[in-house]
């Protein structure tokens, strides 16, 4: 059974769609006629440049209406082709702003039926058309442009890294890229974290410290971030735990530090996660702690020495500390 | 059953009539944790412990491992499924299930002693802490 839970709010065309304006997706090379021009005229028009509609304009932009493909086909029905567009186009047309959100045109253009709506300007000059292939060309672009920011959000995060390993000749290291929400993989880390501590034949507090610190960091990308990377970089006489993720940081570290607080969603609550004791773990398991939490990406860095001068800071004295 | 304080996994195993799911054995119980948070368990599940929860997800196998507990056990008969079995196999972690409650299993062990010798050793006063053994109503026999 695989344990994923969608993030709730992430729907990426939807967000493309609102972020869009009506402008930023509307073609501008127009196809226009003059009221003068004839029936013939804008049949043949829309066979050459493959269009279902052409706006009719005078002095070069104002709209004064619209031939569609039905207009054309009663034109030659009523044996009438030759008649100038006046007589047969469509005058009551809808249009839409250039600056509207593109979500607005997109439940225009699905509420009325219509295969293409005119885009006016602010002055009411007619200054582009918005066709439902137009709508999603644009959405399209977007989500590769997204697509492309995000995979060079991850192209930095992994020169960051490997600049890490590389000034640090002879010390060992240990990477997990984990995916947001993917619970199943809990615990990957931790266990990698553990495992190459114990072979260092340290105590096992401190372990078990390395261990609890691995764990926490590894859940709160899984669950809190939109993925990330774990490192663990073992010298001689330290384990060094390094947790960078892709955001969305946290807006208040002291309040998020705090024993209790939570944003952990019921679902995962459910589970046993969300009491709001992660940081905290981490910190009383370290014996240096720091984070930082930008909306570009939450960093933790926590070290554990393997012979800690004092056990007395740590975990197995937990309790008294908290009275 | 004995009065004798268990020392071990199946020694208290047959105290609260838990049966083992996954592995079994003599691993030493010196003290019992009981919660569903996981961060919690973390924090506070001391050494060589039994783990009482309801959780049964996957998760609660890496969570032992990583504090070391001695074995879970799942409580109230809740099922766990294979994918959890299989995990708790490969990491080499107890567990166990009880159809008592949480309450019940803490009740038996903490009557019967495991967990408490700092504070109840032969020589403590009998106290809030320390209730004298004879006294508790419903101690199994
Ligand atoms: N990597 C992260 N990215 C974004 N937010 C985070 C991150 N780590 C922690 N947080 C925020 O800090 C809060 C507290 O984290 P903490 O680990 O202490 O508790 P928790 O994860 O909510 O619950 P628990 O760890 O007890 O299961 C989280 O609920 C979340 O809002
Ligand atoms: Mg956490």
């Amino acid at each position: 059974m695989r344990m994923r839970i969608d993030p709730v709010t992430y729907t990426p065309f939807h967000e493309a769609l609102y972020d869009l304006r009506v402008r930023d997706a509307m073609s501008k090379n127009l196809i226009v006629l003059g009221p003068e021009a004839t029936m013939l005229d804008a049949q043949i028009a829309m066979r050459d440049h493959r269009i279902s509609g052409i706006p009719i304009v005078i002095d070069g932009d104002k709209l004064v209406g619209l031939v569609s493909i039905q207009d054309v086909i009663e034109a030659l029905v009523a044996n009438d082709i030759h008649a100038p567009v006046g007589k047969w186009m469509t005058e009551k047309v809808y249009t839409v702003r250039e600056k509207i959100p593109l979500i607005q045109a997109v439940k225009e253009l699905q509420k009325r039926g219509f295969g293409r709506l005119p885009v006016l300007n602010a002055e009411d000059r007619l200054v582009g058309m918005l066709t439902n292939n137009d709508v999603t060309r644009a959405v399209m672009l977007r989500l590769n442009e997204e697509a492309r920011a995000a995979e060079q959000r991850e192209a930095d995060l992994m020169a960051r890294s490997m600049s890490a390993t590389q000034e640090r000749p002879g010390i060992e290291r240990i990477e997990i890229r984990v995916e947001p929400m993917d619970l199943d993989a809990a615990g990957t880390f931790a266990g990698l974290v553990k495992k190459a501590v114990k072979k260092r034949g340290v105590s096992p507090d401190v372990a078990r410290r390395a261990a609890i610190a691995a764990y926490e960091a590894e859940v709160n990308v899984i669950l809190h971030s939109m993925g990330g990377i774990l490192e663990a970089f073992l010298s001689d006489q330290d384990i060094t735990i390094l947790s960078r993720d892709r955001g969305p940081g946290i807006p208040n570290v002291d309040e998020a530090m705090k024993e209790g607080f939570s944003t952990a969603n019921e679902v995962v609550r459910a589970l046993g996660f969300g009491a709001g004791m992660g940081l905290p773990n981490m910190k009383r398991c370290s014996d240096e702690f720091s984070i930082s939490a930008p909306a570009s990406g939450t960093t933790v860095t926590m070290k554990i020495l393997f012979n800690p001068p004092s056990q007395a800071t740590h975990q197995e004295n937990a309790t008294e500390e908290k009275t | 059953m004995t009065n004798r304080k268990p020392q071990t996994l199946s020694e208290a195993a047959s105290l609260i009539d838990a049966v083992p799911l996954v592995g079994e054995g003599d691993g030493p119980v010196e003290g019992v944790y009981c919660s569903d948070l996981l961060s919690d368990v973390l924090a506070n599940a001391p050494e060589n412990s039994l783990w009482i929860t309801v959780q049964n997800h996957r998760n609660i196998v890496a969570v032992a491992e990583t504090r070391d507990v001695t074995a879970i056990v799942v409580a109230g008969g809740r099922p766990v499924s294979d994918d959890t079995k299989k995990q708790a196999e490969r990491l080499e972690i107890p567990i166990y299930s009880s159809p008592l409650t949480v309450y019940e299993i803490a009740g038996r062990l903490y009557v019967a002693g495991v967990g408490r010798e700092e504070r109840c050793g032969p020589q403590s006063p009998p106290g809030p802490q320390c209730p004298p053994r004879q006294k508790i109503a419903g101690e199994p026999q």
